[in-house]
This record gives structure tokens, C-alpha cells and sequence, in this order.
């Protein structure tokens, strides 16, 4: 949605055709002879060592998955070993050019792509930096095991490379020495500090990760460009359509303003080995017959889409150098094809059984590496001795490398027997950090001139009274707003988008007045893409900047799982503690729409690892906790209730208009009681308050009402000593009963307080069904009357009530049975 | 609410009880803790309190009917409620009423709760009791399976088991009827009882009796000693008939036939010592058992037998711990005793009676010295044991006595 773009019928009604240019395949056509001038010979011998390094790496991988030894070191390798042998010269070639402000992500297949961009950079990299890097990395462990196998007289360089090559070997062997202390393996070592952004083991993970990244670098006027190195089977996924079609989109060249104006620096760098897995993607799982013809359909530059030759080197640094010029215009993003084939298997398991013999010998013919040498020998570059002395002397530098990266006491593994929680203190990075830059905050308006603040300053901030209009009433969707408003303030590398955030003002009408105080690059409408939408909230925050990224309703977040559970969750674990995850996820969950629109699906994240999730209920508690996830630098998936939006403080005196904290993680009691305790989570409060309001009327029983506030993580101290002085505890939430967070609460509370309890504790939630019509929900969420059911029924009889729900045991087993 | 007032279950044994008394009529007002009926087993006698305040609404049982444990005998609510749900003679003849008493495992009747529910816990016959009325209940020392429950699904929670409590000290308040010149008082049960053990100890047995002294000099100094010691740990408490229990206990295992039961012809011989400390109580004697005694420390036997015997005064001992004994000691030293034929506690083969001290004279080492002499006399059963046997154990037990500090080394 965007006024200033107008939608002519004449000119949309026109009738015309839509052209498309060609699109270059292997155009390169260059002899070595030719590329001297552009490259000295060293640099030519040098290429070739990248390749044989890359090359020798993964066959050393590959003889220890096979035979279990390596050149008479015997070892043992449980893990994966995804390997590229055949593609080396793709990934010496992409990285010939980049510097360490280029960052590449890739996939479960990228040692190569790791050791080609780390052994460009160092060359690039001055001597004292180089070692700063290495003395700082992990407090210089990894260095300290490399200097085992170092001379005296190894220079910064030679020392670089052993340091690369043995803390990626390191991390792939599960060391405490790897690049992340063995928390990341195979599929996903990585190494920032040149450049080496995280591999991702799910097809596809990387692309819209990447266009995050790249977005980091656009919005933050970072130098450098951004390459999503996934395969050929990760067209196949969705997320990657989504990056593809989010990187090309139209604001950024029609609406982004003056410098921001023009595109994303992102390569989408396809490396097509023609297999994903097993299934062929050209000719059997897919239709593009040529995998760069995809880009013509993304937009009208067609992504500058081009098929590369990947067994030539020069031709890739020569596709390379011109796509870098593209985007260093402005005129990203860029498909490459590049094609590339792999000698060895999928996996050391894969027995290819789908391809023939034919067709690995076929390409072995036309190795990249024996192709090259035979080119360097025939142009007087370098002689058949010089080359093999090459071959030997990185054969015995691995060698040395093998050796002590499967030493257990220069390589030891993370002791978790005198560590225990070794694991544990990376799952949260529990920093406080006001702003992720220090630089003014671009805006458009001061505050104070905001139509919303100034409609914001006629509401009453305090206590809700009876009578009050709610149009006057500070709500809690102006909490929310407030402290997002107050941040793009002090932040300026905050940025938030999603679908219909800007001019509509969000669905829910909690972003109004955003769109009037900040520029397109930190406040823009996202397509209709919850994967890219998370997923490029990763990328931007793991390269630095903080982000509040939004899924319109939470029964969107199936769209985002993978973003969600594996990615936003658990990249600040598997980097050791080295990558940082400020987004917050705002997640409305609906109400009122029915099957797909209304549910209650907190649960899901609570369960994975690595999240923190909340769900305030009230104005106080909404700006409190958004200000302290805004503070914090782990992902935060924050609900709100679209029930309750217009709701106004009914607990606080006032909700201050100033700055101040929830601390994520503290459930509050809202109201104090003695004889049950009531714990709930989200909107249900305030049905809680009606129970506990009849209660109190018509039974005589006081009940204190606890609101979680924050599922993860939880201080159970509150509700422990609640239980202690009441001996009941009913929990109540809009989430379908069945596997509902509330179980797990229960569950930890019988644990903890099992001798304070005179009864179980009771979850009232969600019938196990569809959310039916508004008209029918309240036949579905729990009512204040089902929680008086269950308290009579399974926590203390009261007296002279009977109820209208069948909770009997019996009736309670058919249910399960039945799976409802 | 209507609560049901249920007979409560004494100790594992008791399958009914004997409703003695009750102390409030049907339509009265009740006050919780006000004395609410009396009931005994054949062993001993309780006062019961109402646990709840409300109309005594209905009585379902008189005094002197047998009435099963756990059973419902009243129901206490407000005036006008319907008890009829609670009445346990519901559905039954009316002559079976009389003859036969409900079965023993007859349900707890509960506030309302759906009947599925209700039936499955009943069907086991087992009591429900939340975790934290276990809890309070350890922490005040009261029975839960005393306590009348309120919760959901049948369950005796907290507050019944603080109700029970409550209504604990229970026999202090019991109220003493004027005494007339005279009055004919039919025995109690459990006098009775009394009275036909006693009886069939005295005509059936052919007991023998013999008298003998220790010197005491030891245990007096131990007594002393122990007395000043100011610790909590109860040390000041270990009373001279407490080590003659211990010394007792640590001899008996010696002489088997004196650590057994005679039934019916045959020795059943006890592998530990399980001794009978007698009691007097205002409801007559008492005989609490202190089992395995010859595995308890001097100070853990001093403290068990302490709490017995309170709770023998208290009339609130569990029943299972006034039977099981092997021997009994009975002391009538402290009333100034000299020696006595004590009767045996059938179906035990021996008791022992222990005296109050004297000053003797002995002569030692050519000179006469004074010393305290503690008096003993041992009756026994002498279908189980010859004179000699009984002499041999008197020796060896007076010697354990004299040297005792040795026999607390052992």
C-alpha cells in the first residue's frame, strides 16, 4: 500500500507483451593467456592452491568417514560430512574478489566456500590484523592449539592458514577448539571475523538470512556485498521464492528516499551441482531446464541472471567481478547459476545409485583442478614440479593439522562433567544494549509533532474507570506503540516491516502514526512472505542491527516455522555466543476470524530452545515488556491478543509515559487472594477476574489471580508461594488444551509444589477443536463458568454449585481417546 | 453444606467400634470442637469432637450399637438440609439393620461429587489424601485417616486434617459426671476385658512368683547424671524403670521361653523383644508395646515409651500398639511397693514387677556397707518355663542391672 504509487487501468489494461533479454550462459570465453594481464602469475599458482587445499580437505574427510584414517592417523568421525569435492573451483572463484566485508552464508554443504573466502581474505588482510583476530578469537585457543604446528618462523599469513584450516576442522570434529567450540559441526561452521557468515543445514535456510544481512548493509550504509550460497534443490523451498522475490522488490527503487534509494547488495549464487540429494532438479524434481532462466521471472532485470561455468575458476571470478559492479550500483539483487557437479556423494552414505558411472567419469574428465593445472603448465605459468611440490606441501601441512585437531588434550571437548552448563549459558545472550550503533537516528518528525503522540497526550493514563470511553483510555495497543516509537529514537539501527505496517498502520492500528515519523528503509510493508519476513530478521540482526519483524496473525507462524524453531531460535547457541539476536517477533493472535485466524499457538515457541516468549495482558505490562525486549539481544516473541488491544489499565495506577522496564520473565499477581490460586496467560486474564469475581460473590472462596506475563523464561517463585498459601492452582489460557504451555506448568508446579498441593493442578484451555465463528467461540475458549466447573469438580467442592460441564473422570478418558 | 460425621478408624486392626455415647442430640446446635460422641475398641476408649460447626441434623446410630469403621453416623449442616444421601442404612431391610452391622469396607460418604468418581475411589476402599494433608498432618502429629474429607473427588485435604487437629486435645474437656453415693456402673468394655483376661490369667495359669534385689547404686549415679543434662535431646528423661526395660530387653533374647506367646498349647518364641510397659490410666491399665526393644537405644526406648504413655492418658494410643507384646514390665515402685505377684498378660509366658528401693546391708570386703536395693519379682507361666529357668533369668538380668554402664557398651 503506498498513495504515491498509482494503479492506471489504462496502462494496466493496455494490451501489449512482456519482454525478456537473453540470458548469458557460460559466456566466458577467455584463455589464461589472455587473463594475464589482469592477473599476475602468482596469483594464477594461487588459485590452483586454494582448489588442491579445498580439494585435499574433503577427500582427507572422506578417507576418515570411509577407512577411518587419514595418512596413518587413525580416527573415528560420527558426524556429517557433506562434501564438495569436484566444485572447488566455484568456490575459489566466488571468492577470489571478496574481502571480509563481504559476507557469504551457505549451506550444509560449504567447507569449501569456508576455506576459499577465509584463504582470500587473509590474503588480502594486513599481517597485524590477521593476528589481533587470531589472538582475540575465543580468548586465542584456537591459536594456541595451531601454534603446536607452527615454526618460529611461520609468518601471520602461513599462520592465518593454519588457523582457518584447523578451526574449521576443529569445529567440524566437535572441539572445543572449533570456530564454534563444536557447538555448530559440519553443516554450519562458520567464521564472521572474515566474513564467513553462518552455513545452515536446512535447504534453502541461508537465502533470506542472507537478504536480512544484505538489508543490514543497505539500511546501515555498510560497504561490502552479501552472497546466499544455497544449491540447486533449494528451489524447491519456499523460503528461497520468498528471499528471491523480496530482495527484487519495487519500493526500493520507486519509494526508498535519496541514498537509500536502489537495490539490495545480494547475490543469490546458486552453486548447481545438478542434485538435490539425489533427486535431479533439472529434467526430474524441477521444470527450469536452466536453473538462471528463474531469475526472468523475479523481476525486470531479471535478477542479472546469468549461468556461470564452475569448473572454470577465471570464469567465476570473472562473473564475480562483474555482478560485484552491479551491485556496488545499486542494482541488485543478482541470480547466479553457477554449475558445478560433485564427485563424491550427497553423504558418505549416498551410493549414487541415481546416476550412472558414465556420468561421474564424464565430469572427472573434466576436473576442474587437473583442467587448470594442465592450463598453468601449458601457459609456462608454473611447472608440473612447482604444482605437485604445491599438492605435497598441503598434503603435509593437513597432515599436521589432522593430527592435532584429533588430539584430545590439544583438542579437548567441551567437558560438560565440570561444565554443566557449558551448553546452557549460550542459549541466551542476557545483554542489555541500548542501541546496536551509536550514530544519530534518522526520523522524519520530532516526537513531540507525531499525530499519534499528540493523540496519545489527550488519553488517560491512569486507572481505568468505570464509564470511562475507551477511545479516551490509554490502551494497550498505545503501550506497545510507545515503546517501539520511543526506540526509533535512541536506535538507529532499529528497523521494523511486515505485511501492512506502514501508511495502513498495522492491522490492529498499533503502528498509526509510525509511518508519519520514520523513512521507508526503517519502516516498509513486507510481501506476503512470513518465512522471508523472520528469516531476513535473522540475517539483520546476526549482522548487527536490531528488528522488530511481524507476523499479522499467529496462525501465520506455521509459514514461518522453520524461520522461527530453527533458525531466529538457534543461531545465538550455535555460533558459542559469538552471534547476537536482538529481533523481537511481534505475533498478534486473533480473535473473531474463525478456524485459520483465531488461535492461541504460544505454545510452539515456548517449546523450542531458545526463545524467549511473552504475552503481556495489560497497557503497563505491554510497554514494560516491549521496552525490555527492546533493551535485550535475544529474540523475543512477544503476543498480543487481539481481544484486548483497546484495553485499558485496569491494575497500575497509571501507566507512565516515560521509560521504564518488565523484566521479561516475572509473572505478577493482579489480584491477591487466599483459597486458589489462578494462573493465566494472555487475554484470559480477564475472564479469570470474572471467575474469581463469582467466586468471591457466590461461594465465599477468595482466589488470587496470577498473570504468567512471559512463558519463557518463567520465575515459578511467585506462583510456588501462592501455591504454598492457597494449596490450589487452576490454569487458564486461550491455547488448546491438549499440549498447551499450561501443562507444562502444571506439570513443574506439581513437581515443585507437590506437598503445598490439596488438589492437582487444573488446566482450563481450549477445547481440542477448530476455532469455530466468533458467534460459536464461546463454546471453545475457556469461560469464566468452565473455570468454576473445573474448580468445583477437580480442586474443592463448592457449595451449592453444580456443573454444566461433564468432567468426569469417564467422560475425561473418552475424550482422550477420542482425541479430542 | 451437609458434612458426614463418620466413625473413625483406630488403628489398622479395628474393623468396628462400639458407639459409646453421644453427648449431643439430633436438632442441636454443635460448635466445632465441642465433644460429639464416645466410642471404644475393645482395647481402648475414645471422645470424639466435631470437626465442623452446624445442626446435628440426624443420628444414625445409638449408643451401644457396633457400629463399622468409616462409617457415616451423622451429618452435621444447616437446618432443613437433606441427609437422606449420607444415611448408610439407605436401601437396607430394617431388620437387617438390627443383626447385620454394614460391612467393614462401607464407603466414606463425601460432600456431593459426581457418582462415577465417587464409586471408583470407594471401589478400592482406599482414602484419599491430597499431598499437602499428608504434610500437615506429619507436621502436627494427627492421623489423616481420622480426618472426615471435603475436598474434590473425595479427597481429605488441609483443612480437614487442621479440623482433626483441632479437635485433638480432646479428653481434657471430657466432662466428669457427678459422683452419687452410689452408683451401678456397668463395666466399660474395656474393664470388662480387663477383668476376664485377669480372671483366666489367675484361674488357667499356674503362675510362680519370685522375689529377689539388685543393688542400684549404678543406675541411681546413671539416673543423676543423666538428670543434669541440660541438652533437649531428652536425656533428662531416662527414668530407672527405663533401664530396667533396656536391660530387660537385652536379657529376654537369652531366654526365649520367656520372650514367647502360649496359645492354645503351642510356644510361639519371638525373634525380638517386644515388651509391655503397664499403664495407669483413669480408664483402667494400659499395656503399650514397645516393639523391638532389644534393637532400641536406652534413649530412643526412654522417648517411645514416654509418648505411649501420654498417649494412653490422652486415650488417644493407636490400638495396634496395645497388643503384640512378648513380656511386660509392670512397676509399682514409684506407690512404694515391696514386692507383688503381678498377673500375666496372657498370652505372654512372663511379666515382671519392679519394686521400690530399700536400704539393704550387705557385707563386702569384711565390712557391712548400706546400699539401695531395687526389688524384682518375676511371675511366670510354668506350662512354659520351670523355676529354675526363671531364677537363671533374675540372675543374669540383676547383674546386668548392677553392672550397667557395661551393658550399655555391649
Amino acid at each position: 500500500m503506498a498513495k504515491q504509487l498509482f494503479v492506471d487501468p489504462n496502462e494496466v489494461r493496455k494490451s501489449s507483451e512482456i519482454e525478456f533479454s537473453k540470458i548469458p550462459v557460460n559466456r566466458y570465453n577467455k584463455t589464461i593467456e589472455e587473463e594475464l594481464e589482469n592477473f599476475s602469475r602468482e596469483d594464477l599458482v594461487r588459485i590452483y592452491r586454494d582448489m588442491v587445499i579445498i580439494r585435499q580437505f574433503e577427500e582427507m574427510l572422506l578417507s576418515i568417514k570411509t577407512t577411518g584414517e587419514y595418512n596413518g592417523i587413525r580416527y573415528n568421525y560420527p558426524g556429517p560430512a557433506h562434501l564438495s569435492i569436484g566444485q572447488e573451483a566455484s568456490a575459489v572463484g566466488q571468492a577470489y574478489l571478496l574481502d571480509e566485508n563481504d559476507l557469504i552464508f551457505g549451506s550444509h554443504r560449504s567447507h569449501g566456500e569456508i576455506l576459499a573466502k577465509g584463504l582470500s581474505v587473509i590474503e588480502k588482510m594486513p599481517a597485524a590484523e590477521l593476528e589481533e583476530i587470531m589472538q582475540d578469537y575465543l580468548g586465542g585457543t584456537i591459536l594456541a592449539a595451531v601454534q603446536n604446528i607452527a615454526d618460529s618462523d611461520t609468518d601471520a599469513k602461513e599462520l592465518a592458514n593454519l588457523f582457518l584450516l584447523y578451526g574449521t576442522l576443529a569445529e567440524i570434529f566437535a572441539r572445543e577448539t572449533g570456530f564454534q567450540k563444536g557447538l555448530g559441526g559440519s553443516m554450519h561452521a562458520f567464521f564472521t571475523p572474515f566474513g564467513v557468515y553462518p552455513n545452515n543445514a536446512i535447504v534453502g535456510g541461508s537465502a533470506a538470512i542472507a537478504l536480512g544481512a544484505a538489508l543490514y548493509k543497505k539500511i546501515n550504509r555498510k560497504p561490502g556485498a552479501v552472497i546466499a550460497n544455497i544449491g540447486d534443490g533449494s528451489l524447491g523451498c519456499g523460503v528461497v521464492w520468498e528471499a528471491l522475490n523480496m530482495a527484487s522488490m519495487g519500493q526500493f527503487n520507486e519509494l526508498w528516499e535519496g541514498e537509500y534509494q536502489g537495490g539490495v547488495p545480494i547475490i543469490f549464487n546458486f552453486f548447481n551441482n545438478h542434485y538435490g540429494m539425489g533427486g535431479q532438479t533439472s529434467g526430474e524434481t524441477m521444470g527450469f531446464e536452466a536453473l538462471a532462466r528463474v531469475g526472468a521471472g523475479i523481476n525486470a532485470e531479471q535478477m542479472h541472471a546469468e549461468r556461470v561455468d564452475g569448473f572454470n575458476p577465471l570464469a567465476v571470478i570473472d562473473a564475480m567481478r562483474n555482478k560485484l559492479e552491479i551491485l556496488a550500483e545499486k542494482r541488485g539483487p543478482v541470480l547466479l547459476d553457477v554449475v558445478t557437479y560433485r564427485f563424491a556423494g550427497h553423504s558418505p552414505s549416498d551410493s549414487s545409485t541415481y546416476r550412472s558411472k558414465e556420468e561421474i567419469e564424464a565430469w572427472q574428465k573434466h576436473d576442474s583442478i587437473a583442467a587448470y593445472k594442465q592450463d598453468l603448465i601449458k601457459a609456462e605459468i608454473a611447472s608440473e614440479e612447482e604444482l605437485q611440490q604445491i599438492w605435497n606441501s598441503v598434503e603435509e601441512q593437513l597432515t599436521k593439522i589432522v593430527k592435532i585437531a584429533v588430539d584430545d588434550n590439544i583438542s579437548p571437548r567441551m567437558d560438560l562433567n565440570s561444565d554443566p552448563d557449558a551448553i546452557a549459558k549460550y542459549m541466551f545472550s542476557n545483554q542489555r544494549i541500548e542501541k546496536m550503533d551509536d550514530r544519530p537516528c534518522e526520523t522524519l518528525l520530532p516526537k513531540e509533532e507525531n499525530p499519534r503522540v499528540e493523540q496519545i497526550k489527550r488519553k488517560i493514563r491512569t486507572k481505568v474507570q468505570e464509564g470511562q470511553s475507551a477511545m479516551r483510555t490509554f490502551q494497550l495497543r498505545d503501550g506497545i506503540f510507545e515503546a517501539i516509537f520511543d526506540k526509533f529514537y535512541v536506535d538507529p539501527t532499529l528497523i521494523t516491516y511486515g505485511e501492512d505496517v506502514r501508511d495502513w498502520g498495522g492491522a490492529f492500528a498499533v503502528y498509526r502514526g509510525l509511518t508519519e515519523a520514520l523513512p521507508y528503509h526503517r519502516l516498509f510493508n513486507a510481501p506476503i512472505s512470513e518465512a522471508a519476513i523472520v528469516s531476513s530478521g535473522v540475517g539483520y540482526a546476526m549482522a548487527g542491527g536490531r528488528v522488530i519483524a511481524e507476523l499479522m496473525y499467529c496462525d501465520f507462524l506455521g509459514r514461518a516455522g522453520d524461520e522461527v524453531f530453527n533458525q531466529l531460535a538457534k543461531w545465538q547457541a550455535m555460533s558459542a555466543g559469538q552471534l547476537k539476536m536482538p529481533l523481537v517477533l511481534r505475533v498478534s493472535v486473533g480473535s473473531k476470524y474463525g478456524a485459520q485466524h483465531s488461535q492461541d499457538w504460544t505454545t510452539l515457541p515456548a517449546h523450542i530452545p531458545g526463545l524467549k516468549v511473552v504475552f503481556p495482558a495489560t497497557p503497563y505490562d505491554a510497554k514494560g515488556l516491549m521496552n525490555s525486549a527492546l533493551m535485550g539481544t535475544d529474540p523475543v516473541i512477544f503476543f498480543e491478543s487481539q481481544r484486548i488491544y483497546d484495553m485499558g489499565e485496569r491494575f497500575r495506577p497509571e501507566v507512565p509515559a516515560s521509560y521504564y522496564e518488565v523484566p521479561i520473565g516475572e509473572p505478577d499477581v493482579k489480584r491477591e487472594g487466599k483459597d486458589v490460586t489462578i494462573l493465566t496467560v494472555g487475554a484470559t486474564l480477564y475472564r479469570a477476574l470474572e471467575a474469581a469475581d463469582t467466586l468471591a460473590e457466590k461461594y465465599g472462596v477468595s482466589a488470587e489471580v496470577i498473570d504468567a506475563r512471559t512463558l519463557v523464561p518463567f520465575n515459578y517463585d511467585l506462583v510456588l508461594k501462592s501455591v504454598a498459601k492457597t494449596g490450589r492452582i487452576l490454569l487458564t489460557s486461550d491455547a488448546c488444551e491438549r499440549g498447551s504451555y499450561l501443562k507444562e506448568m502444571a506439570q513443574t508446579i506439581s513437581e515443585l509444589a507437590f506437598d503445598d498441593l490439596d488438589a492437582p493442578p487444573v488446566v482450563v484451555g481450549a477445547r481440542n477443536w477448530i476455532t469455530p465463528a466468533h458467534e460459536l467461540e464461546e463454546f471453545f475458549f475457556p469461560q469464566p463458568e468452565w473455570m468454576i466447573d473445573a474448580i468445583h469438580e477437580k480442586i474443592m467442592p463448592l457449595k451449592g454449585h453444580s456443573s454444566r460441564q461433564d468432567l468426569s473422570r469417564k467422560s475425561e478418558v473418552q475424550r482422550k481417546r477420542a482425541g479430542l | 453444606m451437609a458434612t458426614p460425621i463418620i466413625m473413625p478408624k483406630q488403628g489398622q486392626s479395628v474393623e468396628s467400634c462400639i458407639l459409646t455415647a453421644w453427648f449431643k442430640e439430633a436438632g442441636e446446635y454443635v460448635e466445632a470442637g465441642d465433644l460429639l460422641f464416645a466410642y471404644e475398641t475393645d482395647k481402648t476408649a475414645f471422645d470424639e469432637e466435631a470437626a465442623v460447626s452446624g445442626i446435628l441434623l440426624e443420628r444414625f446410630f445409638e449408643e451401644g450399637d457396633e457400629v463399622p469403621v468409616l462409617t457415616t453416623i451423622a451429618v452435621i449442616g444447616e437446618a432443613g438440609e437433606d441427609t437422606s444421601e449420607f444415611n448408610p442404612h439407605a436401601g437396607q431391610p430394617e431388620a437387617a439393620k438390627e443383626q447385620a452391622p454394614a460391612p467393614a469396607a462401607e464407603p466414606v460418604q463425601v460432600a456431593p461429587a459426581p457418582a462415577a468418581v465417587q464409586l471408583q475411589g470407594q471401589a478400592r476402599g482406599q482414602i484419599k489424601v491430597s499431598p499437602r494433608a499428608r504434610r500437615v498432618a506429619a507436621e502436627l502429629g494427627v492421623d489423616y485417616k481420622h480426618a472426615a474429607p471435603t475436598g474434590a473427588e473425595g479427597r481429605v485435604v488441609s483443612q480437614d486434617i487442621l479440623a482433626l487437629a483441632a479437635a485433638r486435645p480432646a479428653e481434657a474437656a471430657a466432662p466428669r459426671l457427678e459422683q452419687p453415693e452410689y452408683r451401678e456402673v456397668e463395666p466399660s468394655r474395656q474393664r470388662k476385658l480387663i477383668g476376664e483376661r485377669m480372671a483366666a490369667s489367675a484361674s488357667e495359669v499356674p503362675r510362680v512368683t519370685l522375689n529377689t534385689s539388685f543393688d542400684a547404686t549404678e543406675i541411681m549415679a546413671l539416673r543423676k547424671k543423666l538428670k543434669a543434662d541440660q541438652s533437649e535431646t531428652g536425656l533428662a528423661g531416662i527414668t530407672l524403670n527405663d533401664m530396667v526395660i533396656y536391660a530387660v530387653s537385652r536379657t529376654l533374647p537369652g531366654y526365649p521361653e520367656l520372650n514367647a506367646n502360649l496359645i492354645d498349647g503351642k510356644m510361639r518364641i519371638f525373634k525380638n523383644a517386644h515388651v509391655g510397659v503397664a499403664v495407669d490410666t483413669e480408664r483402667g491399665l494400659m499395656v503399650p508395646t514397645l516393639f523391638d526393644a532389644n534393637r532400641k537405644s536406652l534413649l530412643e526406648s526412654s522417648r517411645e515409651v514416654k509418648s505411649m504413655i501420654q498417649q494412653c492418658y490422652d486415650g488417644n494410643i493407636n490400638p495396634d500398639y496395645l497388643q503384640g507384646g512378648t513380656f511386660t514390665v509392670t512397676n509399682l515402685g514409684s506407690l512404694g511397693i515391696e514386692s507383688f505377684s503381678p498377673i500375666i498378660n496372657l498370652p505372654q509366658t512372663g511379666i515382671l514387677g519392679v519394686n521400690t528401693i530399700e536400704w539393704k546391708i550387705k557385707q563386702k570386703d569384711g565390712e557391712f556397707i548400706h546400699y539401695p536395693a531395687m526389688g524384682l519379682s518375676l511371675t511366670f507361666d510354668h506350662r512354659a518355663v520351670d523355676g529354675a529357668y526363671g531364677a537363671r533369668f533374675l540372675q543374669e538380668l540383676t547383674a546386668q542391672l548392677e553392672a550397667f554402664s557395661l551393658l550399655l557398651c555391649v
